[in-house]
C-alpha cells in the first residue's frame, strides 16, 4: 500500500513519541545516581594507561572526601572525550583549556569548577600556567629561530592539540608566518611521546609538545636532554619548565550540564582541599586545584588562529563595514563622485566639439560651393571683370580680362594699370575707377 | 638592562625615519605602573628605534633626566610633573599610567577606631606633595584641621621604625609598607580609594616634542603601553612571569602587588585627560594649591596645556 499523508504523519508522530520516551527514560536515570560511580573523563596527552595510573589516586581521594559516592577515572584521546561528553557518558571533565572551550561551546559544560595546579620547584608553590615547547635535535644546524620552522617537517600529535600544536602555531603566526601552510606536519597521534620519538628517529626535524613533557621523559630515562635544543626559548626565571610560547592557565576541571549541582559543589570543595591530602597529590604528581582561572587568553588564541570552535568566519555585514570604515569610505565615494562628474563633463564638452566641428565643416563646404559658383560665374561672363584695391592694385580678374591684357591672372594680380598700358590710358582708367568712390564720398 | 639596550639602539639611529618620524626617549624608574612599557619593549611591541627607555633609579632621577634634556619625556607622579613645570620646563601629560586606589593609606594603632579619634594624636606622613595630599584628604574626611593633630614628618623608609617605637599614633603610608603595618596590628582608616583620580602616575612629555616630527613616536609609546596593559588583563599568568624578574618579585608576587592600583585603559584615559572638563585637571588644581601651601611650589601652576589627550589611541 502506498503511504498516505496520514501514514507519513503517524510515522513521524511515532518517532517523536519514541524520542520523547527515550528522553523521559534518560531524565529519570541521572548518569551518576547513588550507587553508580561518578565518572571523571580525563584527556590523556601521555599514554592512556600512564594517565590512568597517574590519576587513579584522585578517585580514591574523592571517595575519601565523599564516602557515599564511588568515583571512576576514565582516560580518552581528543575524539573519544568529545564523544563521551556529547553522549553524556561522563560527569566531570578534566581537559586542556582549548578542548574545554570547544566542548563547552558544543555541549554546554559548566564554567570551570577548579583549575589544575602543578608543582613548582618549591613544593609550597603551585604553577597555574603551562605552554608549548618547540624543539629540534641539538645537532640540527639549520634551525635556530622560530622562523626557521618554514619548510621543515614538524611532528605534532594532531592539529587539534592546544599545547602540542596550536600554541606553537600561534607563536609562529605572531612572528609573521602560517605554520599549517609553510611547514610539513607529521601527525603522530597521542601520546606526545610519539612526537619526541619522531624527532629523535629523524622522521621529523622539529617537534611540538606541552611544557613538562621533555623533563618527564628525561626523568623516566627516555630522553637525554643533550640530544635536543629548544627553539624560541622564553627566559622566564620563575617558570620551572622549558618553554617556547606564552603561558596560559592550566587545565580546567568542569562538570557536565546534567551533573547534580549538589555533587558538583562537593567535588569542587574536595578538589580545593586536595592540597591538604599530600599522599594523593604526591601520587598524582600535582600541587592540587586552585580557583578557576580566566580562560579568555585561550579563547583569544583560538579566535586569532580561526580554529574550532572559532573556525567560522564571523558574519560581517555591510553595516559593520560602514561603521568601521566610515571616513575612508566617504572619502573614496567623494573621489569617485568627483571623477565621474569630471568624466561626464569631459564627455559633454567632447560631444559639443564634435557637433561644432560638423557644423564648421558644413559651413566650410558651403563656402567652397559658393566660391566655386562665383568663380564659375565670373569665369564665364563675357564682360571684363576685375577687382582692385584702393591703390589701384589688381586683386583678381576673369579670363576675358586676361585676354584683354594679354597676361595671366597670376601676373596681373599685385600690379597696377601702369604696368600694362601707357601712362595716359592708365591715368584715365584710374580716374574712371575712382568715380564710384567719389560718388560714394559725396553721398 | 633590556631597557637600557633599547636606549642604546635609539641613540644609535639619529634622525631615523626622516622628519616625520623622530625618536623620543622616555625616562622611567622601576614601578608597577611603568612596567607595561618595559614589558612592551621586551615583547617587541615597543620599537626601540622609535622610543628609547632610559631606566633611572628613582623618580627624582627621571625628573633630572628630563630637565637635563637627556630624556624627552618621563613617567612621573602628577606632583612631580607640576614640579618640572615649576622648574621652567613646559611638559604635558599624554597618558595616565596608573591610579592609586587604595595603595596609599592612613594606618592607625588598634586603639583608634575612627578618623575623628585622630584628634590630638601624632600622625606621621612623608613630606612630599602626595604625603601632604593624603594627610589633608584624610583630615577632611575626619572633619579635622591640621592644627587638631600633631603632624610628624617621616620618610617612607622610616615608617616601620616610627611605628615600632611608637613615635606615631597613625601614619600616612603606602605599599608595601602599608601591608606590613596592617599585618602588625594596624588598622586602615582611610585609603586613596576614597579620593579617586587624585594620586596618579603619568607619562609627561616635553612640549617641544609634541609636534609633527615626534607625533608617531609618542603615539607608538602610548599604544605599546596599552598593548602591555591589555596583555596583563587578558593573560595575567603569562604577564606575571614576564614582569617578575624586572620588578624584582617572584611570579606569584606580581599580581597581588597590583592590589590597590588601577591601570586605566584607553577609555578611562580619555575621561581623565580629554573632554570639556577633564577629571585630572581638577586633581591637578587641588594638588597645585596644596603644594603651594606646603611650599613645594613657589606659585600655583596655571594648568595651561597640562593635559594633552591627542596621543591616545583613537581605535579601541
Amino acid at each position: 500500500m502506498p503511504p498516505t499523508k496520514t501514514g507519513h504523519f503517524g510515522h513521524a508522530l511515532m518517532k517523536c513519541l519514541s524520542v520523547l520516551q527515550l528522553c523521559g527514560v534518560l531524565a529519570c536515570l541521572p548518569v551518576a545516581a547513588a550507587g553508580e560511580s561518578v565518572k571523571i573523563g580525563i584527556l590523556a596527552y601521555r599514554s592512556k594507561p600512564q594517565t590512568l595510573a597517574q590519576w587513579q589516586p584522585l578517585a580514591a581521594a574523592l571517595k575519601q572526601a565523599l564516602p557515599d559516592r564511588d568515583f571512576a577515572i576514565e582516560t580518552f584521546d581528543f575524539d573519544e572525550l568529545a564523544l563521551a561528553v556529547a553522549s553524556r557518558q561522563v560527569d566531570f571533565v578534566l581537559t586542556n583549556p582549548g578542548h574545554y572551550i570547544q566542548l563547552s561551546k558544543r555541549n554546554g559544560l559548566s564554567a570551570p569548577l577548579a583549575t589544575l595546579a602543578l608543582n613548582d620547584r618549591d613544593p609550597e608553590r603551585a604553577i597555574m600556567a603551562f605552554g608549548g615547547v618547540i624543539f629540534s635535535r641539538a645537532d640540527d644546524a639549520g634551525i635556530d629561530t622560530i622562523l626557521d620552522l618554514k619548510g621543515k617537517t614538524i611532528a605534532v600529535t594532531g592539529i587539534d592539540s592546544l599545547s602540542g600544536y596550536q600554541l606553537q602555531a600561534y607563536e609562529f603566526q605572531r612572528a609573521g608566518g602560517n605554520l599549517s601552510q609553510q611547514a610539513k606536519l607529521l601527525q603522530t597521534g597521542m601520546p606526545q611521546d610519539n612526537v619526541v620519538d619522531a624527532v629523535l628517529n629523524r622522521r621529523a626535524e622539529v617537534g611540538l609538545v606541552r611544557t613538562g613533557v621533555l623533563e618527564e621523559l628525561a626523568g623516566e630515562g627516555k630522553l637525554d636532554m643533550r640530544q635536543i635544543k629548544i627553539i624560541n626559548r622564553q627566559q622566564l626565571p620563575g617558570y620551572p619548565h622549558l618553554l617556547s610560547t606564552r603561558l596560559y592557565p592550566e587545565w580546567p576541571f568542569a562538570a557536565m550540564p546534567q551533573t547534580d549541582e549538589n555533587l558538583a559543589r562537593h567535588v569542587a570543595a574536595a578538589l580545593f582541599m586536595l592540597e591538604e591530602n599530600k599522599a594523593a597529590t604526591r601520587a598524582i604528581g600535582i600541587h592540587g586545584f586552585g580557583v578557576p582561572a580566566d580562560y579568555t587568553a585561550i579563547a583569544d588564541v583560538l579566535r586569532d588562529m580561526r580554529v574550532p570552535p572559532y573556525d567560522v568566519v564571523p558574519s560581517f555585514t555591510l553595516k559593520d563595514i560602514w561603521l568601521r570604515y566610515q571616513w575612508p569610505l566617504l572619502a573614496a565615494l567623494l573621489i569617485i563622485g568627483a571623477f565621474l562628474l569630471l568624466t561626464l563633463n569631459l564627455l559633454l564638452v567632447k560631444r559639443k566639439l564634435v557637433v561644432q566641428r560638423k557644423l564648421l565643416l558644413e559651413q566650410k563646404q558651403q563656402l567652397v560651393d559658393n566660391e566655386t559658383f562665383l568663380r564659375t560665374l565670373i569665369g564665364t561672363l563675357p564682360d571684363l571683370i576685375w577687382l582692385k584695391n584702393a591703390d589701384g592694385v589688381y586683386l583678381a580678374c576673369n579670363p576675358r580680362f586676361e585676354r584683354f591684357f594679354g597676361a595671366e591672372e597670376q601676373t596681373i594680380v599685385g600690379k597696377t594699370d601702369y604696368d600694362f598700358v601707357d601712362k595716359a590710358s592708365a591715368g584715365s582708367f584710374r580716374a574712371h575707377d575712382m568715380l564710384p568712390c567719389k560718388r560714394t564720398a559725396r553721398t | 638592562m633590556t631597557c637600557l639596550s633599547g636606549l642604546a639602539l635609539a641613540s644609535g639611529l639619529p634622525g631615523c625615519g626622516g622628519l616625520s618620524d623622530r625618536p623620543v626617549i622616555v625616562a622611567l624608574n622601576r614601578w608597577l605602573g611603568y612596567e607595561p612599557l618595559c614589558l612592551a619593549l621586551r615583547e617587541g611591541w615597543l620599537d626601540p628605534g622609535r622610543v628609547g627607555l632610559l631606566e633611572t633609579a628613582s623618580a627624582t632621577e627621571s625628573m633630572r633626566a628630563l630637565l637635563d634634556g637627556r630624556a624627552d619625556g618621563a613617567a612621573l607622579t602628577l606632583d612631580e610633573t607640576l614640579k618640572v613645570r615649576a622648574a621652567g620646563l613646559p611638559v604635558s601629560v599624554v597618558m595616565v599610567c596608573d591610579i592609586s586606589a587604595g595603595a596609599d593609606m592612613l594606618v592607625a594603632r588598634a586603639g583608634i577606631r575612627r578618623l575623628s579619634d585622630l584628634k590630638g594624636r601624632t600622625v606621621g606622613f612623608e613630606a612630599s606633595a602626595l604625603g601632604a595630599l593624603m594627610l589633608e584628604e584624610a583630615l577632611r574626611a575626619a572633619g579635622l584641621n591640621k592644627t587638631d593633630i600633631t603632624p610628624f614628618s617621616v620618610s617612607i623608609d622610616k615608617h616601620r621604625q616610627a611605628w615600632k617605637y611608637r613615635q606615631v599614633d597613625a601614619v600616612v603610608t603606602y605599599e608595601p609598607v602599608a601591608s606590613q603595618l596592617l599585618a602588625d596590628g594596624g588598622i586602615k582608616l582611610f585609603d586613596s580609594g576614597q579620593v579617586p583620580n587624585t594620586i596618579v602616575d603619568v607619562l609627561a612629555m616635553r612640549s617641544d616634542v609634541l609636534d609633527f616630527s615626534h607625533a608617531r613616536a609618542v603615539r607608538h609609546a602610548v599604544a605599546a603601553h596599552f598593548m602591555a596593559v591589555n596583555h596583563l588583563y587578558r593573560n595575567p599568568y603569562d604577564a606575571a612571569y614576564r614582569m617578575a624578574e624586572h620588578l624584582g618579585f617572584s611570579a606569584a608576587e606580581v599580581l597581588p602587588a597590583f592590589k590597590g592600583i588601577i591601570l586605566p585603559d584607553e577609555r578611562d584615559n580619555y575621561r581623565l585627560l580629554g573632554g570639556a572638563a577633564p577629571e585630572l585637571l581638577r586633581s591637578a588644581g587641588k594638588l597645585s594649591r596644596l603644594m603651594l601651601e606646603n611650599r613645594l611650589l613657589a606659585r600655583e601652576d596655571s594648568l595651561a596645556a597640562l593635559l594633552n589627550p591627542d596621543y591616545l589611541p583613537k581605535d579601541f
